[in-house]
């Protein structure tokens, strides 16, 4: 278990002494206040387009043009666009050091192949965490800061406005469930860098897998249905399931258990993948 | 029962029916809606400002939002000003019933017809705006005649639907100020059933037109506290707040 600690200690250095890490965390930082500002400065129709249809016997007292709102709708870059950081790194875990040969001497040390995989996946797993949480405090964050705070406006069977206490208790469990829709991409794309030697192959394989996967779950063919439960990005919506009233728990639980069974599943081919690698060569 | 005494008993029905009706046009005609606004307004002439703490309920088809607490300023002839932590909608109409506060100043005023009403005869007015207005909206007031409130507005926006305002009042500082109001609304075209974002669509884009649309129904409660008048409030106030 020490060993474990210290490997998943060590990989995280690891992870942290890289650059290519950074460009993630560089650009959040740099696109979140730029948007914030831009929203600040020019604002933001969302009201006026959603509650026309009250204007004429209502007076709106207050704005739902704030911080949230912005948060809100930059939840949907975790879709496509926010991957690309995750396989980034997820990508280049295992691969590089298959190429720079460091295996070889690493895997004399008394510590097994499954407790190597393992603490590579915990590290993948923090790294993950880290940028998904970095967004999401930056975004409510910088986003109470810079347009301002207020209720939340949200689309759920017609208008729902969250009171902000409320918003930012469902923006935390949102920001928690993104976590585990990105680790099944990072768990995707270590699966990936366990199988070859050089980071490009996994991170071009993992999106190549979320755009065909992307395109069979949009596509509004009836028969294609059939196949979405077995897609895991038919599940990637669950970060917008707390913005719901009620909260649906029972559904926020069963997707967060498939997302979990992809993930051990990408796990587990990583762990033997990684056994039966041949290193010596 | 002799066919004379059959006509003289027609004869008198007639009579009776004619002189109702006459009284009933006379009585109409003497109903000037102006001098009735005039009292209403009267009621509060003595009020220069008021300040007041709403808590708002909504229960609309497709709309939902924690209930909200408002504070609403008044002061005379047309300031107005409402606060609250967030967002909050506010009827146009009950948050304080000075005619002239909905009332254009070019609209045609006219006398429908007066109504008992659980034992007190209200006028109900006709307001019609002047100016050709694009919504062809029409508003009707049941003034009672107890206490000059306006108890009811119903306010009419042709082939769109209504509203309908119920005002409760409870008396403060021996002025008829409002304690509770309830709004109903009734409108043909809704708030769209927009859906959360989804892997199917992403983004719901509230501009685009909805095939089947719900109509727009439900109530909106207002219950009033902390009602203070002839505070002094300054000018200033409502300046910030225009700005």
């Amino acid at each position: 278990m020490t060993l474990l600690l210290k490997a998943t200690w060590y990989e995280i250095i690891k992870i942290a002494s890289k650059w290519r890490t950074y460009i993630g965390f560089i650009t959040i930082a740099i696109l979140i206040p730029v948007i914030m500002f831009l929203v600040r400065k020019y604002g933001f129709g969302v009201q006026d387009n959603a509650l026309n249809s009250m204007k004429g016997s209502f007076v709106f007292v207050g704005s739902l043009v704030n911080g949230l709102i912005v948060s809100y709708f930059l939840m949907n870059v975790l879709w496509v666009h926010f991957p690309f950081f995750i396989v980034l790194v997820a990508g280049d875990v295992v691969s590089s050091e298959g190429a720079a040969g460091t295996f070889r001497i690493w895997l004399t040390r008394p510590i097994s192949r499954f407790q190597v995989i393992t603490a590579k996946f915990i590290a993948t797993f923090v790294y993950t965490a880290a940028i998904v949480l970095f967004l999401g405090l930056l975004s409510v964050g910088l986003g109470m800061l810079i347009v301002g705070g207020g209720d939340l406006f949200v689309f759920d069977k017609g208008i729902l406005i969250l009171s902000q206490g409320e918003a930012l208790y469902r923006f935390l469990i949102a920001y928690l469930l993104a976590v585990c829709v990105q680790m099944t991409v990072a768990s995707l794309c270590f699966l990936f860098s366990s199988l070859t030697s050089n980071s490009v192959g996994p991170i071009i394989g993992t999106y190549a897998t979320l755009v065909v996967m992307f395109i069979l779950s949009m596509l509004k063919i009836d028969a294609l249905k059939v196949i979405h439960p077995y897609l895991f990005t038919s599940y990637f919506d669950v970060f917008f399931a707390p913005f719901s009233d009620p909260i649906p728990w029972q559904e926020i639980a069963g997707d967060v258990g498939k997302l979990g069974i992809f993930i051990l599943v990408f796990y587990l081919a990583s762990a033997i993948s990684f056994i039966r690698k041949e290193i010596t060569t | 029962m002799t066919a004379d005494s059959i006509y003289s008993f027609k004869k008198c029905l007639m009579v009776l029916i004619l002189t109702g009706m006459v009284l009933i046009s006379v009585g109409r005609a003497q109903e000037n809606p102006q001098e009735i606004l005039a009292k209403v307004n009267a009621l509060y002439s003595s009020i220069d400002d008021y300040a007041a703490t709403v808590t708002l309920s909504v229960n609309i088809t497709n709309f939902r939002m924690p209930k909200k607490i408002v504070k609403v300023f008044y002061k005379k002839p047309n300031k107005f000003s409402m606060k609250t932590d967030g967002f909050a909608m506010m009827p146009k109409v009950g948050v304080f019933p000075v005619p002239s506060n909905f009332i254009p100043a070019d609209a045609q005023v006219m006398y429908n017809h007066s109504e008992t009403l659980k034992g007190i005869r209200y006028h109900v007015l006709d307001v019609k705006p002047k100016e050709s207005d694009k919504k062809d909206s029409e508003i009707s007031l049941w003034i009672n005649s107890k206490r000059w409130t306006i108890d009811r507005v119903i306010l009419g926006v042709k082939d769109s639907g209504s509203s309908e305002v119920n005002l409760h009042y409870r008396q403060i500082e021996g002025k008829w100020l409002p304690d509770s109001t309830v709004v109903t609304l009734n409108y043909k075209k809704g708030i769209p059933k927009l859906d959360r974002p989804s892997i199917e669509r992403p983004i719901d884009d509230p501009d685009v037109p909805r095939v089947n649309v719900e109509s727009l129904s439900g109530t909106v409660r207002l219950i009033f506290s902390d009602v203070v008048i002839n505070s002094g409030l300054d000018d200033s106030f409502f300046e910030t707040e225009e700005k």
